[in-house]
Formats: C-alpha cells, sequence, structure tokens
C-alpha cells in the first residue's frame, strides 16, 4: 500500500513538474500580447526627480541574481554584503541591483496581479524561516523555466527583449545617460549569466552601448545575445559542478556546432572563461558563501574580488581608449 | 475506452490493437479523429506564432480547429499514397479504410503535441513526436499485410507529405491553406519567432532615437 502512495507521489510530482514547464511561456506570452497592462513597445523613462545627480558619464554595472531569486528589492544577506565588496573595490562603477530578471515584465513573484501571488508569498515566508527547502526550491524550479525560455529559440526573443526592457529600465533609473551611452556591464550570477547574455542583443540595440557580461558561474546558452556581446568573462569555481551543466545541457554549445553563437564568439576571442578558486555553486561553499579557500580567503570576497578585478580592467581599457 | 485501449496498442507498436481496429467498424470512424485533436495540440503547442500575432482568442480557438482539419487532410493524403505505393509493390492492396485508420492512428503520438510547448527541449521533444509517429504508421502498415520494406517506403514517402505541409505546403503543396489560415488567424501571421528580434531591435533603436531627440 505504501508502496503504491509512493509512486502515486512520484506520478503526481512528475506530472507536477512537466506541467510547469509546459505553463512557464505563458508569462511572456501574456507580457507580448499586452495582457498584463503593459505595453512591451513603450521605452523606460528616467526619472530626473530620483535621480539627483545630473546625467551620469560612469560605468554601469546591473547585477542579475541567481535562480533563487524572488524580488530585485529583496535580495539575501549575503548578495548584499557581495554588492558591497565589489562597490569598496571598484568605486568607480555604478552597481544597479534592483532588477528581477526571471519575468519579462520585471515583476517580482511577491507584487501582484499573480495567479500563485499566495504561493510566493507563503513560500518566501519559508525561506525567510529557513524551512522547508524543498518547498522553497519551487521558486528555484519557476525561476529555472523562466531560463529555459530565455534560451529557448521560439521565445527567447521576446522574453529576453522583457528582460533588456526592465535591464534598461533600472539603468535610466539608476542616471544612465543614453545620449552617451557609456559601456554597460551585467553581472549575473548562475541563471542570471544566461539572462544577462540573452538580454545583450536587445540591450545593444536600444543604447548602442559596449556590452560586458560578467558570469559568476553562469548557465549559458548558445543564444543569439551572445553573438551581440562585446565580451563575455565566465569566472567560475573549482568545485562548481551546476555551471558544468551549462556546456551539457545547450546542445549547441558542443564542439560538433562550430557556428554557433557561443562557439564562434570563443572562437572570435569574445569569451574568455576563468577558474577563481575552489568554490561550489551555492550555499556555504559556493561563490557568495562564507566557506574559505586553501588559502584562508572567503570564498565570497575571492568572487568579489574578481568581479572587481574584471570591472577595473574594463573601466581601464574604456578610459584609455577615450583619451586622445 | 476502445479508443484509448486502441490507441495505448497501436502507440506501443502490438498487432493487437489492429485486430480490434478491424473488428469494429466504430473505432474505424472514431479514429478519424485522432489526427484533428492531434493537430489542435500541435498547434497548442506551437501557438507562440499566433501569440506573436496577438491574435483574438476566438481566432485562437479557430486556429487550432483549423490545424486539425489540415491534419485530417495529410492523413487522408497519406493514405492515397500508401495505397499507391501498395499497388506497385503487391497484387492486392489493403481495404482502403482500413489503410485510411491506420495511418489516422499513426497520428496518436501527436496527441502530444501541446508539450512541444516546453521550453527549450520542446523543439526536440516534437523531433521524437515525429519519429514516433513515422514508426507507428510504418508498423500499422506492416501489420495490414504490406511487406517490411513497402512499410518502409510508405511511412518515408508520408514523412514527406507530413514535412511538405507542416514547413511549405503553404507555398507548395496546397496554396489554398495560406489563405485560409489568414482568413482563420485574421491576419497574415507574419511574425515568426524567426524574425520577431529583428522587428523588436528595430523598435527599440527607433525608440531610442525618439528619447535621445526629446533630451
Amino acid at each position: 500500500m505504501i508502496e503504491h502512495w509512493a509512486l502515486l507521489s512520484m506520478l503526481l510530482g512528475a506530472a507536477i513538474f512537466l506541467l510547469a514547464g509546459a505553463l512557464s511561456p505563458i508569462e511572456s506570452f501574456a507580457w507580448w500580447a499586452g495582457w498584463l497592462d503593459e505595453d512591451p513597445a513603450s521605452f523606460p523613462e528616467r526619472d530626473a526627480e530620483a535621480f539627483d545627480g545630473g546625467k551620469e558619464e560612469r560605468f554601469f554595472a546591473v547585477y542579475l541574481a541567481g535562480i533563487d531569486s524572488i524580488a530585485g528589492d529583496k535580495t539575501t544577506r549575503r548578495t548584499e554584503r557581495f554588492l558591497t565588496l565589489i562597490e569598496a573595490a571598484a568605486p568607480e562603477v555604478t552597481i544597479v541591483s534592483d532588477v528581477f530578471p526571471y519575468a519579462p515584465s520585471g515583476r517580482p513573484l511577491l507584487a501582484g496581479p499573480r495567479l500563485f501571488l499566495k504561493t510566493w508569498r507563503a513560500l518566501y515566508r519559508l525561506k525567510l524561516r529557513r524551512r522547508s527547502s524543498i518547498l522553497s526550491n519551487i521558486i528555484n524550479l519557476r525561476n529555472l523555466y523562466q531560463v529555459l525560455v530565455s534560451a529557448d529559440h521560439r521565445y527567447g526573443p521576446i522574453f529576453n527583449a522583457g528582460a533588456a526592457h526592465v535591464i534598461l529600465d533600472a539603468l535610466l533609473r539608476a542616471g544612465y545617460d543614453l545620449e552617451k551611452a557609456p559601456p554597460i556591464c551585467i553581472i549575473g550570477y548562475s541563471g542570471g549569466g544566461q539572462i544577462a547574455a540573452a538580454s545583450a542583443e536587445f540591450l545593444k540595440a536600444a543604447t548602442g552601448a559596449r556590452i560586458t557580461v560578467i558570469s559568476v558561474g553562469g548557465i549559458i546558452a548558445s543564444t543569439p545575445g551572445v553573438a551581440a556581446l562585446d565580451m563575455l568573462h565566465h569566472l567560475y569555481g573549482e568545485k562548481d559542478s551546476v555551471q558544468r551543466l551549462g556546456a551539457i545541457m545547450f546542445p549547441e554549445r558542443w564542439g560538433v556546432f562550430p557556428y554557433s553563437h557561443w562557439n564562434l564568439a570563443k572562437a572570435q576571442g569574445r569569451i574568455q572563461a576563468r577558474c577563481i578558486g575552489a568554490m561550489g555553486h551555492d550555499r556555504v561553499g559556493g561563490y557568495l558563501g562564507e566557506g574559505v579557500d586553501e588559502d584562508g580567503e572567503p570564498f565570497i570576497r575571492k568572487t568579489a574580488t574578481a568581479v572587481a578585478e574584471v570591472l577595473k580592467a574594463e573601466t581601464a581599457a574604456i578610459s584609455a581608449c577615450a583619451q586622445p | 475506452m476502445g479508443v484509448l485501449s486502441l490507441l495505448f496498442e497501436t502507440m506501443r507498436f502490438h498487432e493487437r490493437g489492429y485486430d480490434l481496429l478491424a473488428d469494429s467498424r466504430a473505432l474505424i470512424a472514431l479514429s478519424f479523429f485522432i489526427p484533428f485533436f492531434a493537430g489542435a495540440s500541435e498547434m497548442a503547442g506551437q501557438s507562440v506564432t499566433l501569440v506573436l500575432n496577438r491574435v483574438s482568442r476566438f481566432r485562437f480557438a479557430a486556429s487550432l480547429a483549423f490545424t486539425g482539419i489540415v491534419y485530417i487532410l495529410t492523413a487522408f493524403i497519406w493514405a492515397l499514397l500508401t495505397l499507391l505505393i501498395a499497388s506497385l509493390f503487391v497484387s492486392q492492396a489493403p481495404p482502403p479504410l482500413l489503410v485510411c485508420s491506420v495511418i489516422a492512428l499513426s497520428f496518436g503520438p501527436r496527441l502530444f503535441g501541446m508539450l512541444t510547448i516546453a521550453p527549450y527541449y520542446g523543439e526536440f521533444l516534437g523531433r521524437l513526436l515525429d519519429g514516433w509517429m513515422i514508426a507507428c504508421a510504418a508498423h500499422g502498415i506492416h501489420a495490414l499485410g504490406l511487406p517490411g520494406h513497402v512499410a518502409a517506403i510508405c511511412s518515408v514517402a508520408g514523412w514527406a507529405i507530413w514535412s511538405l505541409s507542416r514547413n511549405a505546403g503553404d507555398k507548395l503543396l496546397l496554396p489554398v491553406i495560406g489563405r485560409i489560415e489568414v482568413f482563420v488567424a485574421g491576419s497574415p501571421l507574419v511574425l515568426s519567432s524567426r524574425n520577431v528580434s529583428e522587428l523588436i531591435k528595430e523598435r527599440m533603436a527607433a525608440l531610442q532615437k525618439a528619447a535621445r531627440d526629446d533630451d
């Protein structure tokens, strides 16, 4: 009898898993079709009152969180610390972090109208209390499916256009000068790496700026956005087996497709991979974790230093180019 | 229940399914609905084209039904082709109604066509369903008493018809389909996942220019 229940539960779980996957592109459809009362064709506006520093000519970096993200403004303490460390190491860079990349509308999971709003709120409360990691993994699963939507040839264009829209909106709110179009760097952690790379195609069309992506253990498909990137710095940990999945689960990254967007960019030297330590993908031993490397340096600091190094190198190269 | 067990048996390549078919005229008649539902399911899975072109809900439902009808037509042409090829190789071809029914049943795997909506792996799943459908057709034709190589030729020919009707049907095979499609969907389905990127980029660049001019 118990075996039957176990089998039934497994089947039910598998059915929910498949159904959730099948329904995952619907949010992109709804956004594109204008059912969310937002016009996908409108251009984000800069909020002059919220920004009092005039038009910025600084180097801008946008941070896209990993798949455990629930809202752009609800970052974890680890993420806050990580961003503080980067800001301290690269003060010349303006970092924008209030972006929720796992919805083409940028609408956080905790903001309505959403069909499962109450569920997401309940799961968020569980996450805050650090209870039921299985249930809070539903958020990860939902966002993982959105990463696949971004990688899909059919739905990717509309999802990624939405993501580019959301990123540009956040940049303009932070004082980005569209006229001078200074370079933009997108830091994507885990699934955020895919959305960072894929949205570059539309971000480039909207700004004409140089676009660089720093992938922190990113799981990235060979999307057309990779072709639009000026540079992709892939930073990974020695013990991170999750980021390796990207090279396996997205067939167009395989060596047998030398003309895929990914392999062409790699051949042109626009993708650089660098191992930054012995960290894993997440938790204590992950990129933003408090675990320590063999040299005694915490992983979070090591990751922040590596990201800041890339940001500094980018700003230095751009400053050098700008000088007569 | 009869249709379900018939489908189940044929989809797992069991000859008992064809025995059931030969015994019941009702099942033969019901089998012709399978391509219709397969088409509707397939269209629901590929509904991205309709969404991209922002068709209304009524037109959306009409497009599903229209694809179902196109699938019935495809199954019919495939059956005719099978009968034609069979007559070249064997002296006595199987009963036409039974051939039509077997071909219609081979669309069974395509009932899962809706699952091709799944992101990234949906397209791959679609290819698997294609393979499964063609294998079902070959097995069914063979079960009607035709030699294996004839069944293989018939299924490959059917696959060619199937591919043409899906990829270039409105240009080469059935020029009228494209026109009906426009009528059903309410507008020409000009946007596809291939050209939507260009449209969005052009629009973003135009809006950027407008925003710069405003500044």
